[in-house]
Order: C-alpha cells, then sequence, then structure tokens
C-alpha cells in the first residue's frame, strides 16, 4: 500500500531551487546605493545654509522609556497585586486536585 | 522643554498612509517599515530610527535610500522615531502592530529647532492594498467589551459568513484550523477543538479563510489565530471575575413550545457561573527578560434542559510564558499551558433520553507548549523555528457503573449510560521558516517554510460489566426485560504524519498592484503500530491572488485570489483501516444463562492507494473602499467547491430495491435492502466515492455516488473603526450552501454515509443544514458621555437552520440486522427541504470604568445576552412520526420544537487592570 515517493521529492526539490534562485538573484535594497546617495546628496545640498548650520547642534537621540524593576512589589500596588495573585494562583491549584474527576484508569 | 506638536501636523509630518499587508501570519509577528525625507521630499539616509515598544527599543539606520525596515516586530503598541543632528526630531506613535501586518511608516524630518519634537498620533489606514488576503481581527479590546460568550471556540462566530462553527459553508468546527500562538491544538483523529484556554489570555484573534496564503494549511474552513499575551518592560495586570447564578436567568419557553415538547418545558438554567482570572507580566531583566503568568479558574453549573437535572464543570487553567532577548537580532520564547476539564452530569445518550443516571463524568488534563527562537540576519531576512506539541487525554466513565439497558418497545435507555471511552491524544510539531525582503523586478516579501507533524490518537472504549459479562456487556430490552446482551469494544491506535513545505511572495510590481503568489505541499501519512502505513496523500495546494490599488492613493482596492485548501491529518480518515476492533458478541439472554447466538467480526476497511485527500477549492473577489479617515466598505463574493469527499464503501454490495411507505405523506418510497450481505459485509474500502455505483443483484446500475458541497456568497460589509466615542462593524450575507454531503459537524470523513444507497442516493441532494440565506450581523460599541459607560451590542438576525424529515425502517427490511441505526434513517424529503425560524438575537453589555492614578483601571460591567428574551427555535424535532423522551409519557411529535436558543441570562463582573 505504500506508495512511490518520487513526485515528492521532485516537488520539494523544485521548490527548494526556486527558494535558492530567488534569494540569489534578488538582492537586498541597498544595492542601488550608488544612485540614492547621489539623490540624497542633491536633497542636502538643497538645504539652506541656516538649517546646514544646525546640523552640527543637534543632540543625541532621547533614551528610552525606562523599565520597571523590582521595586514595584514594594508599593502597595505591588502588594495588592502579590496578595491576589497569591489568591488567585493558590485557589487555582487547590481547584487542580479538590475538583479533579479523576478516571478511574488514570 | 520640548515642545510637543500633535496630530494637527499629521500632514506635516507623514507623507503616505501605512498599508498592511497580512503576508508573515504564521509568523505571528509583523514589520515595520518607511522612508524617511526631508521637507523637500530628498530621502535622508544615516537617519536614526528607533522603535518603542513594550520589550524596549531598536536603533538602526536609514539606509543610501532613506528607507529603514525592522522585521519580526511582535504585536503591540510602538513608536517609531527618527533622529538627525540639525533636524526636528520625528515620531510616530501609536503604530498597532497585529500579526501579519507590515506596516508602511514613512516620516518627513525638517530641519529645526533644538528641542522640538514633531509627533503624530499614527492611524493605520482603513484599507490594504497589497494584500489579496481577507482577514478578520478580533482585538483585545472586541474581546473585553462585545458580549460575545466567552468560550474561545465561539469567538469567530461574530465574523461575516461564520455561524454554527460552520465558516463560509465548511463542515462544522473541524474543517477550521485552531492555532494558539502558533500550536495547532485540534484534536488530531478529526479536527475539532480539543484543548481550553484563558479567554483573559487573549491578545488578539486573527480569523483567515479568504485569499489565505501558502503558509497556511490544513483547514477547508478557516484559520483561527489566537496569540496570546506575553511580558513586557512594565508590569501588567488583570484581575477578572464575572458570574452569574440562578436569580439572573430568565424563563423563554412559552406555553406552545412546553405543550409541544414537554421536555423543553423546564428552560435551561445556570445555577452558578464563577470565572476569574488573575495574571501578571512585567520584567525580569529589562530589555532582555520578561515573564507572564496566568490562573483561572471557571465554573458553570447547570441545570440544562431536558430531564438531566445538573451538569457540573470545573477547568483550572495555568498559563506561563517567558520571553528572551539576548541580543536585538535574537528573541527566544517558550510557552506552557497546563489545563484540565471537569465535568460530572454529562449526557450519556441523547439529550432529551438521559436522565441524571444516564450521563458520565468526563476527565480531560491537558499540557500544550511551544518553543520558538526568531533570528534576525539583516533588515532584509529573519527565521524562526518552533517546536510546539500539546498531550492529554479525555476519560468518560459512567456515572453508574453497571451495565447499561435499551428497551426496543419504548425506545427508551435505563440503569447506566453503560459504556466507557478513554481518548489520548498528542501532537509534536516542528516549524521552519525564512523571511526575505528582495527588491528586483519590483519589491519581494518572500516566505518559505517546512513543517513537520507527528501526532497519536488512541481511542479505547467498551461496556461495564457484571458477574455473568466480565468483559463487559450492554443489554438490549424489550417490554421491559431484557432479550439480547451484546458484548464489544475496541482499543485503537492511529499515527499521523505530515510533512509540509511551502513558498509565498508578495510581489509589488509598481506603486498599485500587489501578486500574491504561492503553493504549499502537504504529504500526509497514516499509519499504526501494527499495520504500518495505510494512508498516503499528497497535495499540491497553488494560492494566486492580486490587490490592486485602483485610485493610487490607499483608498480603494481590487483585491482576489484562487486557492486550494487542504485538510489536515487527521486519523478519521483512515482509522477504520487499522486493527483494535473487537467482535460483536450476540447474546439471548431470556434464560436462565446467556447463549451466544450472533458473532459479528468488525472488518478491517481497505484503503483506495490512490485515494486523494480532501480540499476546497476557493474563487473570491472583493472591493475595499475607504470612507473617510474611519470607514471601510467592502463587497465580497465567494465562490467554495469542496473536491475529495472520502468514504467508505462495500465494493460488491448488491442492493434489491424494496418499497415501503413514507409515513410524512403516505406515499411509497424506494429504498434498498442489502441483498448479499453475508458475503459482502467484511469487504470495506475507504476511498473518494465520487462515482462508484450502487448495483442490484444482476448487475443494473442503481444509482451513483456523487458527493459535493458548494457554497456562493455575495457580503457586503462596513467597518467603522473608533472614533467620537464610537466604533461598529455591519454585515450582511447573501448566501447559498448546496450538495449531497451536510456541512455538520463530522459530516465528512466520519460518516458510513455512502456505506448504503439508503444514505447516498434517497432525497440526499439539496440545501445544507447550515445554509444561512440571509445573514446580518451588527457588533456596535458607544461610549456614553457624562457618564462615561461603555455601552455594547451584539445583533444578529440569520435565516435558521435548515432540516430534513427522516424516518427509521427496521433492519429485516433494509438487510441490516446488527448494524448501526443510522443507517435504516433515509431523508423524507430533499435535504434540507424545512427550516427552522430566524434567529433574531441582541446581546448587550455595559461597562462603567472608575480610572485611578497612574495605569491602574477599575471597572464593573455586566453582560445581557439574550437581552430581548427571544424563545427562538434552534432546532425541530425532525424524527418522523414521533420519538420517545426519557420521563415523557407521549412521545414527541415530528415538527415540535427540538431546541430553543438559551433564555436571557444576566452576567456581572469586575476587574482591575493596570
Amino acid at each position: 500500500m505504500k506508495r512511490s515517493s518520487a513526485p515528492i521529492r521532485k516537488v520539494c526539490a523544485g521548490a527548494i531551487a526556486l527558494a535558492i534562485g530567488v534569494l540569489c538573484v534578488a538582492p537586498p535594497s541597498h544595492a542601488d546605493d550608488a544612485a540614492a546617495t547621489a539623490q540624497v546628496r542633491h536633497s542636502i545640498a538643497a538645504l539652506s545654509p541656516a538649517a546646514l548650520a544646525r546640523l552640527a547642534q543637534q543632540p543625541p537621540p532621547e533614551t528610552p522609556a525606562t523599565a520597571d524593576n523590582g521595586s514595584f512589589f514594594k508599593t502597595k500596588r505591588g502588594v495588592a497585586v502579590l496578595v491576589l495573585l497569591g489568591a488567585g494562583f493558590g485557589y487555582t491549584l487547590y481547584s487542580k486536585s479538590h475538583d479533579r474527576v479523576l478516571s478511574a484508569v488514570r | 522643554m520640548r515642545r510637543i506638536v500633535q496630530s494637527a501636523v499629521v500632514a506635516l509630518v507623514v507623507l503616505a498612509p501605512a498599508a498592511v499587508a497580512p503576508l508573515l501570519a504564521q509568523t505571528f509577528s509583523g514589520t515595520i517599515t518607511g522612508t524617511v525625507r526631508d521637507d523637500q521630499g530628498g530621502v535622508l539616509p544615516g537617519v536614526s530610527v528607533t522603535l518603542t515598544g513594550k520589550t524596549g527599543s531598536k536603533t538602526i539606520q536609514t539606509d543610501a535610500t532613506g528607507v529603514y525596515r525592522f522585521p519580526a516586530v511582535e504585536p503591540g503598541s510602538y513608536e517609531v522615531a527618527a533622529d538627525l543632528a540639525g533636524f526636528k526630531p520625528a515620531r510616530q506613535g501609536g503604530i498597532e502592530v497585529t500579526v501579519g501586518s507590515s506596516l508602511n511608516v514613512d516620516l518627513m524630518m525638517h530641519v529645526g529647532g533644538l528641542s522640538e519634537t514633531v509627533s503624530v498620533v499614527g492611524e493605520t489606514p482603513v484599507v490594504d492594498t497589497k494584500s489579496s488576503a481577507t482577514q478578520t481581527e478580533v482585538s483585545q479590546d472586541l474581546l473585553y467589551n462585545a458580549p460575545i460568550t466567552r468560550t474561545a471556540i465561539n469567538v469567530f462566530n461574530v465574523m461575516p459568513g461564520a455561524n454554527s462553527n460552520s465558516v463560509y459553508g465548511g463542515e462544522a468546527s473541524s474543517a477550521n484550523a485552531l492555532l494558539i500562538d502558533g500550536v495547532d491544538t485540534r484534536d488530531p483523529e478529526s479536527g475539532t477543538a480539543w484543548t481550553f484556554y484563558n479567554y483573559n489570555m487573549v491578545q488578539e484573534v486573527q480569523i483567515q479563510g479568504l485569499g489565505a496564503p501558502a503558509e497556511y494549511g490544513g483547514f477547508t474552513g478557516a484559520v483561527v489565530n489566537t496569540i496570546t499575551k506575553s511580558g513586557g518592560n512594565r508590569f501588567a495586570g488583570l484581575f477578572d471575575f464575572i458570574g452569574s447564578g440562578s436569580g439572573l436567568n430568565s424563563n423563554n419557553i412559552t406555553p406552545a413550545i412546553a405543550t409541544a415538547n414537554p421536555s423543553l418545558a423546564s428552560p435551561a438554567i445556570t445555577k452558578k457561573y464563577a470565572d476569574f482570572t488573575t495574571q501578571l507580566g512585567g520584567p525580569l531583566k529589562a530589555d532582555k527578560l520578561f515573564f507572564f503568568l496566568s490562573a483561572q479558574r471557571f465554573q458553570l453549573d447547570t441545570n440544562p434542559s431536558g430531564p438531566v437535572t445538573n451538569n457540573h464543570q470545573v477547568s483550572p487553567r495555568f498559563n506561563l510564558k517567558l520571553t528572551w532577548q539576548p541580543t536585538p537580532s535574537d528573541n527566544y520564547m517558550v510557552s506552557l499551558q497546563y489545563d484540565g476539564y471537569n465535568i460530572i452530569g454529562r449526557a450519556g445518550v441523547s439529550a432529551l433520553l438521559a436522565t441524571d443516571a444516564l450521563t458520565n463524568r468526563e476527565d480531560a488534563p491537558e499540557f500544550v507548549w511551544l518553543g520558538q527562537w526568531r533570528h534576525i540576519f539583516s533588515s532584509q531576512t529573519f527565521a524562526e523555528v518552533k517546536y510546539t506539541g500539546w498531550l492529554g487525554y479525555y476519560d468518560l466513565n459512567p456515572e453508574v457503573n453497571l451495565p447499561g439497558h435499551f428497551d426496543g418497545d419504548s425506545g427508551l435507555y435505563s440503569v447506566s449510560q453503560g459504556w466507557h471511552y478513554y481518548a489520548d491524544r498528542n501532537r509534536d510539531q516542528v516549524n521552519a521558516s525564512i523571511s526575505h525582503y528582495a527588491d528586483k523586478f519590483g519589491k519581494h516579501e518572500l516566505k518559505f517554510g517546512a513543517e513537520y507533524e507527528h501526532s497519536k490518537v488512541r481511542n479505547r472504549y467498551g461496556y461495564a460489566s457484571n458477574a455473568n459479562f466480565p468483559n463487559g456487556v450492554y443489554y438490549y430490552d424489550y417490554g421491559g426485560a431484557p432479550y439480547q446482551a451484546y458484548s464489544y469494544g475496541y482499543d485503537v491506535t492511529a499515527v499521523n504524519n505530515r510533512t509540509t513545505a511551502f513558498v509565498q511572495d508578495s510581489w509589488k510590481i509598481g506603486d498599485r498592484l500587489t501578486i500574491n503568489p504561492g503553493v504549499r505541499l502537504d504529504a500526509i501519512r497514516g499509519s499504526n503500530p501494527t499495520a504500518g502505513q495505510v494512508y498516503s496523500t499528497n497535495n499540491l495546494a497553488p494560492r494566486i491572488g492580486f490587490a490592486w490599488d485602483a485610485t493610487g492613493n490607499y483608498s480603494t482596492v481590487v483585491k482576489g485570489a484562487y486557492s486550494q485548501y487542504y485538510e489536515g491529518a487527521m486519523a478519521s480518515v483512515f482509522e477504520r483501516a487499522v486493527p483494535g476492533v473487537f467482535p460483536k458478541y450476540t447474546y439471548d439472554v431470556t434464560g436462565p444463562t446467556p447463549v451466544l447466538i450472533d458473532t459479528i467480526n468488525t472488518p478491517i476497511y481497505k484503503v483506495d492507494p490512490n485515494i486523494k485527500h480532501p480540499r476546497v477549492d476557493e474563487v473570491y473577489g472583493a472591493v475595499e473602499h475607504a470612507l473617510g479617515g474611519s470607514w471601510r466598505l467592502t463587497f465580497t463574493g465567494i465562490y467554495r467547491e469542496n473536491k475529495n469527499f472520502i468514504n467508505s464503501i462495500s465494493p460488491n454490495a448488491r442492493w434489491t430495491p424494496v418499497t415501503v411507505t413514507n409515513d410524512l405523506t403516505g406515499a411509497p418510497l424506494t429504498l434498498y435492502k442489502w441483498a448479499n450481505r453475508a458475503a459482502t459485509q467484511s469487504d470495506y474500502l475507504i476511498t473518494n466515492v465520487n462515482g462508484y455505483q450502487y448495483r442490484d443483484p444482476n448487475g443494473n446500475v442503481l444509482g451513483t455516488a456523487n458527493p459535493f458541497r458548494k457554497y456562493k456568497a455575495f457580503m457586503a460589509v462596513l467597518n467603522k473603526r473608533l472614533s467620537n466615542r464610537w466604533s461598529a462593524q455591519i454585515s450582511y450575507v447573501l448566501s447559498q450552501a448546496t450538495g449531497t454531503v451536510d456541512n455538520t459537524s463530522d459530516a465528512q470523513v466520519s460518516s458510513n454515509q455512502f456505506a448504503t444507497p439508503v444514505l447516498a442516493l434517497v432525497n440526499v441532494n439539496g440545501t445544507l443544514t447550515n445554509d444561512r440565506t440571509h445573514e446580518f450581523k451588527l457588533l456596535g460599541s458607544y461610549t456614553i458621555p457624562v457618564i462615561e459607560v461603555a455601552a455594547n451590542a451584539y445583533w444578529h438576525m440569520i435565516s435558521g437552520r435548515t432540516f430534513t424529515p427522516f424516518e427509521q425502517y427496521s433492519s429485516s427490511v433494509l438487510g441490516l440486522s446488527g448494524q448501526s441505526s443510522t443507517y435504516r434513517r433515509p431523508l423524507l424529503e430533499p435535504r434540507g427541504s424545512e427550516r427552522n425560524p430566524p434567529e433574531r438575537i441582541v446581546d448587550l453589555s455595559f461597562e462603567k470604568i472608575f480610572p485611578f492614578t497612574g495605569r491602574n483601571r477599575l471597572g464593573v460591567y455586566m453582560q445581557v445576552l439574550n437581552a430581548f428574551n427571544a424563545s427562538t427555535i434552534t432546532a425541530t424535532q425532525n424524527r418522523v412520526p414521533n420519538v420517545s423522551i426519557a420521563g415523557v409519557a407521549t412521545p414527541v411529535l415530528y415538527g415540535a420544537p427540538g431546541t430553543i436558543f438559551a433564555a436571557r441570562q444576566v452576567n456581572l463582573g469586575a476587574r482591575w487592570s493596570f
């Protein structure tokens, strides 16, 4: 009843070949760097002298938002969260065994 | 001090509206890309572009063409900021990344002051001009607010074209692929829903069904992707409780309904509903390691409609998820879920015939796991590897552990349901994919992937035992006394192996046309440890679609696709071909000692070596048009046709026409008696039954099997996203589902419809059960000013399901002694000749939100399901002339109400989130 797997191999081989081919043929977007850079240079050159003067004065990018830390659990909200979390997990754990309808064969 | 310029400057900063394309959906991430330009339109290279989300920030530089790209972005809310010396920093916030979205966020930078930031609130466009697929997203907000029954499997029934789990006319439930974080949680036997998860875990549900890309397979209805929450840099928690009680139920049973069907006189009552969730997510190490924990306990106690008085369900559920980002290019995620379902009072026979003694206890625990690694090679390429799976069992033990009895005279069961059933399941799956963005001959978004699935099914069934029958027995009574006794059972193991490869592209040609080609190959094998491989199919599914930006301004898109979707690996298609079914022994028990009078060896079926896997072919086209900034109008036409129906036949069976009386009309009805049963009852073949000819003893053709199912639909959908305090989705679907194979649950491969011409030929062609000629749905939300109460409504008016009268004829007339009574129940009228009344239901919910300091939010809410207490008949008693009901002296006549939509119920809840 076992069937030949030749067709599937052919299709797989074709798919892989197509994949490799497309990956190799299609270069990443920065392949046209030269032409694009020329366009950018043209753009910057068109800026006003005042604008160019400000280029060197811009501050570095803003630091992204900081993360919460363990001190959260020392706040009133953190304590409330711990209490509720403990109660919820505790009761669910209790339910897991207490409410279990254990099958006769397990 | 920075000056924030808000959305009024949108026109100054945002050049092009973002475009959304659901390409990488099974990756469960999205992409943000765009071009940064100066105010004269020139592109800006070397700009630092920073993406900030809940797990931190990533910064990249624009390339020489001013283009940046963040691939593999987790779903969530983000801000993109562009910084370049000499220019005002530009920021766009409110960018909502959904699964599979490809957002185009272009930024314009102005030469400006040192401390000025130009910020805008981003707005995702309402029309997707790049994808040929149509998908529906059910957001966390919608899940929170909409009055949708909190059963995850039912969520997708709110989408246009989906009702009673049948999507676009497909077979209900088992035709739909159900994925949780990419884990296929369906039953590997029949494809139905198996695991249960916490409704409050859901971050987003995405429903794909039309023009789905090649990475999706294993369905002929829809794909339901459920994405669960994960932790981030900020602690985020939810504590939610919702409950109800008997005082919050109504009664919608009218005197006419109670008279016609006394078993419905007392409506189903929710005695206790208590469902709480506690969950917390947050950082273990800032920007690097995050956790998410959740626990839920669900309890539902009901007094169901019918003779059973108590049904008690409890399900504890735990979830843990860890996310680790050791480098900006690597993301690891592991998750584990435990859930158990415990039920007391589950009806063990037909609901109308079950009493409390005729119920069983269900024990069904399971674990679901996922391990995932994603690596970003460059802004053009990333890869993902997943190992997923689940393990569980589902046991049903009789409430009364004694042999069961069925009385052939009264049609009633007694003593016990009499049987046990143990189902073991597991699935392991490995997926790997690579995504690549290329600019050659247009712009490409390519994805290649491979998957391997190994899943196992073990089913055990048997009867309760007593002293005379230690191996189990079931009694057939007549007139209240045992007449015969049966001994039977099985222990069947079946294994699925599926190997899949796919490739797909989103090929943008020019500025307005996108082609979405793809192909998927599924190699499905079915086996048994003893019998070896018994089932083998190789399924090549092409997909081709297009999307054309008709106006060139992202406001109107014309799209369409041709797709083939194959069903998943399901053991039910071949499990009759594996050993493990014990003989059926029949005893005469009218005397003091049981006497063996018959032995039937259940045959092991053969499988057609040229069998083809079931699939559906789909052609669809749509026009989407943006109306203003918040509205979208979509017209869609759909045609679907199922192919390769699998069923079983007895190739050499011969049938003699017999004439019986159709007791509905009094007219003669031609049925077929199995003429050579003794010679052919052990010879069954599992095959694609299309074209099989049923013959009489002389070889004359009586009829030809013609299994088919077709669905045609026109859909109009109007979406209004949230603005000015309200949002809505209004849809109308005109559809027709016809065929010879129904679209109810398990109607496709696990039935034996074509084993007899009685079910294959007689009145078989017509309208399917889940045919909803007219479907109108309104899902709306409005926040009432002053009192700040969110009011939400789900109003649906849908044509009722069809039904067909049937009659059960005697086994001797049809030569089917000892066979299931199902084979003796021909349709008395063409399929779907009758229709239940339209369903007109309004569900409401209200929430009063009390804002606290910071991100705290306390809400008190109320759900009112079936707000107008409609007494809608959802099923009709369709057996002619009547059916017996436990505890009711007079049988219920054909045409009486069978089931009624649940009466009005009020649920009350409260939740604190931050």
